[in-house]
C-alpha cells in the first residue's frame, strides 16, 4: 500500500490537480522550474543535505570505528546515545534547538540548520556504518600494520575501502533524512535559508497548486535514483538494515 | 607561514599520540560524536526543561524580551487547561491508538504473507517499502491531500457506490489514514521479522494434529507472534505520538496534534509554552517505551507462573 499511493502523486504533475488525471500535460514543471523559491530551496536543501551527510558520515564512522575496535568504558552508553535522536521527537529536538540558540543569541542560520540536520542524520548513518565494521575480518588491517603501515594509513587505505558499500548505504539514507527533513528544519530556517521541504509545506497550506506535484515528483525521482546508485554498488539489504526501526 | 601551521600540526599530532599511547585512543575517535551530541542533543534538552518554567513575556510588552528566566509553574498550569488537554493532547492519544491498532490489523496479513514467502517477494517488498519512506514526509502528507480530497479519487469511488461524499481532509479521520499509512511499513518489518523466527513446523504439527487452519493459526502462531505484536505496538505509538506533518496537512488546522502545539507556540515566540508542549510530547513517548517494558517484566512474571502451574 504505501508505494502505491506514492506512485499516485507520480502520476499527478502531468496534468492537473485531480489524481487520476485528466490530460498529460507538462506545464506544471515549468512552472516548477521557474519558480524561484523552490529553485532556492532545492539548492538549499541540497547544500544542507550533502553537507551534513558529509559531517554525519565523517562523525559516525570515526565512532562506529571506536566501537567497533575498542573496548572502553561507556561504549554501550554512546552507543545508546548515537542513536537515541532516533527515539526523540524531532518536533522537540528543532524546539529546543530553537530555543538554545535564541536563548545562546547565536544568529547564523547556516550553521544552526547545519547541526541540525547532522543530528537528524548521524544515526542513520551510525546504524548502517557500525555492522560493516563488524563484518570486515580484522586480518587485512593486521596485515597491513604488519608492513609498515601506521594506524591512519592502515585505516585509510584498507579500512575505509573495505566499508565502502556501508559508507555508501549510510551516505544514501543520512542524505535523504537530511534532504527530506522537515520537523526540525522548520524551526530553524529562516527566509534565507529556506528547504525545499519547509517551502513545499508552506505552499500545501495555501493551495493545492499541482507545482507542487511536480516538485514531489522530481524529489521522488532524485530519491529513487539514489537507490539505484545503492543497489549497483551494494544491494538493498544493507539499506533495509538501517531502515529497520530496532 | 607554511612553517609555523605545520609546527602546530606537528605538535597536535605528537599530542594526540601522547594521548593514543595512554590508552585515551576510542575517546579521541568517539570525541567528534560526542562533542556534538552532548552540546548540540543533551543540553538543549535539558535546557527545555528549565524554559519551562520562565515567564512568558507578550511581544511587544518588553522591547527585545519574550521570556524572563524565573521560576513560575504558570505554563504547566496553562497547559492543563480544556484547551489544550482536550484540543491537543486528546486528539494525539486518540489518533495513535486508532492508527496503530488499524495499522496493525492492516499489517498482520501482509507480514505473515511476507514472512512465509520466499527470498526474493521479500526483497521486492523490501524495496518497494524503502522507497516509499525515502521519498519523505512532504511527498507522502502532498499525495493523501490529493487522494482524500472532496473530488479525490476515494471519493469519486465513494460516490460512484451511491454515498455521499466524504470529508477526510480537516478531521481525525484523515489523520488517522495518513499516520496509518506511514506507520504501515515499519509495522509490517517488525511483524514480519518477528514472525520468521517462529518455526512454521509448529504450525504444521498442530495440523497434522487435525486442526484447522484457522484453528492452528489462532492457537498457535498467533500467541508466539505476541512478543512482535507488542514491539510492532511501541514502534507504531511512539512514531503515530510525534507526528507532525501528517496533522498539519490532513489535519488542516482543525485537527491537531501535540507536535502542532509545540510548533505554533514557538512560532509565537512562546518558548515557554513551547516547552511545556515538547515536554510533554516527550513523556509520551518516553512512558510508551518504559511503560512497555514494565509490561513486559510483569508479563514474564506471569508466564513463567503460568508454566509452573
Amino acid at each position: 500500500m504505501p508505494p502505491i499511493v506514492v506512485a499516485a502523486s507520480s502520476f499527478n504533475p502531468t496534468a492537473f490537480a485531480p489524481f487520476p488525471p485528466h490530460g498529460l500535460s507538462l506545464r506544471w514543471f515549468e512552472a516548477f522550474l521557474g519558480d524561484r523559491g523552490l529553485m532556492l530551496g532545492i539548492r538549499s536543501s541540497i547544500f544542507f543535505a550533502v553537507l551534513s551527510t558529509v559531517f554525519s558520515l565523517t562523525i559516525g564512522t570515526l565512532a562506529s570505528f571506536a566501537i567497533a575496535r575498542y573496548d572502553f568504558k561507556g561504549k554501550n552508553l554512546l552507543d545508546a546515545f548515537i542513536l537515541s535522536p532516533l527515539v526523540f521527537p524531532e518536533v522537540a529536538l528543532g524546539n529546543a534547538l530553537l530555543t538554545y540558540f535564541t536563548v545562546l543569541d547565536f544568529r547564523n542560520h547556516i550553521i544552526i540548520l547545519l547541526i541540525g540536520q547532522t543530528i537528524v542524520a548521524l544515526p542513520y548513518v551510525f546504524r548502517v556504518i557500525l555492522p560493516s565494521f563488524y563484518g570486515i575480518s580484522r586480518s587485512f588491517e593486521e596485515a597491513a600494520m604488519n608492513l609498515g603501515a601506521d594506524e591512519i594509513q592502515t585505516f585509510l587505505r584498507i579500512t575505509l575501502p573495505l566499508i565502502k558499500p556501508g559508507l555508501v548505504a549510510g551516505a544514501v539514507l543520512g542524505f535523504s533524512a537530511s534532504f527530506n527533513n522537515f520537523a526540525v528544519s522548520v524551526f530553524l530556517v529562516d527566509v534565507a535559508t529556506q528547504t525545499l521541504p519547509v517551502r513545499l509545506m508552506g505552499l500545501m497550506r495555501i493551495a493545492l497548486d499541482p507545482t507542487i506535484a511536480a516538485a514531489s515528483t522530481f524529489v521522488c525521482l532524485t530519491m529513487v535514483s539514489l537507490l539505484v546508485v545503492v543497489e549497483k554498488i551494494v544491494g538493498i539489504d544493507k539499506l533495509m538494515g538501517g531502515m529497520r526501526w530496532s | 607561514m607554511a612553517g609555523g601551521r605545520n609546527r602546530t600540526a606537528l605538535r597536535f599530532k605528537t599530542f594526540l599520540t601522547q594521548l593514543a599511547g595512554l590508552g585515551f585512543t576510542p575517546y579521541i575517535i568517539c570525541a567528534p560524536a560526542t562533542i556534538l551530541l552532548v552540546f548540540f542533543f543533551l543540553v538543549p534538552a535539558v535546557t527545555q526543561l528549565s524554559m519551562s518554567f520562565f515567564k512568558y513575556i507578550p511581544p511587544g510588552t518588553v522591547m527585545g524580551k519574550f521570556y524572563e528566566p524565573t521560576f513560575t509553574v504558570e505554563n504547566y498550569v496553562r497547559f492543563s487547561e480544556p484547551t489544550y488537554v482536550i484540543g491537543y493532547l486528546w486528539p494525539t492519544i486518540k489518533i495513535m491508538f486508532a492508527s496503530t491498532i488499524l495499522g496493525l490489523v492492516l499489517s498482520y496479513p501482509l507480514a505473515y504473507s511476507i514472512a512465509r514467502s520466499s527470498p526474493r517477494s521479500r526483497k521486492i517488498f523490501t524495496t518497494l517499502a524503502v522507497i516509499a519512506l525515502l521519498v519523505g514526509p512532504i511527498v507522502r502528507v502532498y499525495s493523501w491531500l490529493i487522494v482524500l480530497g472532496r473530488d479525490g479519487i476515494i471519493n469519486d469511488l465513494i460516490s460512484f457506490l451511491g454515498f455521499n461524499r466524504i470529508k477526510f481532509l480537516g478531521t481525525e479521520l484523515g489523520v488517522i489514514i495518513g499516520t496509518t499509512q506511514f506507520l504501515l511499513a515499519f509495522l509490517i518489518f517488525s511483524l514480519s521479522g518477528s514472525i520468521q523466527n517462529i518455526d512454521p513446523s509448529f504450525e504444521d504439527a498442530a495440523r497434522s494434529l487435525g486442526a484447522s487452519d484457522v484453528h492452528a493459526f489462532m492457537k498457535v502462531t498467533l500467541p508466539l507472534s505476541l512478543p512482535g505484536i507488542s514491539s510492532a505496538v511501541l514502534i507504531g505509538l511512539t512514531l503515530g505520538a510525534t507526528m507532525l506533518e501528517t496533522p498539519m496537512i490532513l489535519g488542516q488546522g482543525i485537527t491537531e496534534m501535540q507536535a502542532n502545539l509545540v510548533f505554533k507556540e514557538a512560532l509565537f515566540l512562546n518558548y515557554p509554552f513551547a516547552a511545556v508542549a515538547s515536554i510533554v510530547l516527550i513523556t509520551i513517548t518516553l512512558g510508551i517505551s518504559y511503560g512497555a517494558n514494565y509490561l513486559l517484566k510483569t508479563r514474564i512474571k506471569w508466564m513463567k507462573q503460568g508454566q509452573v502451574s
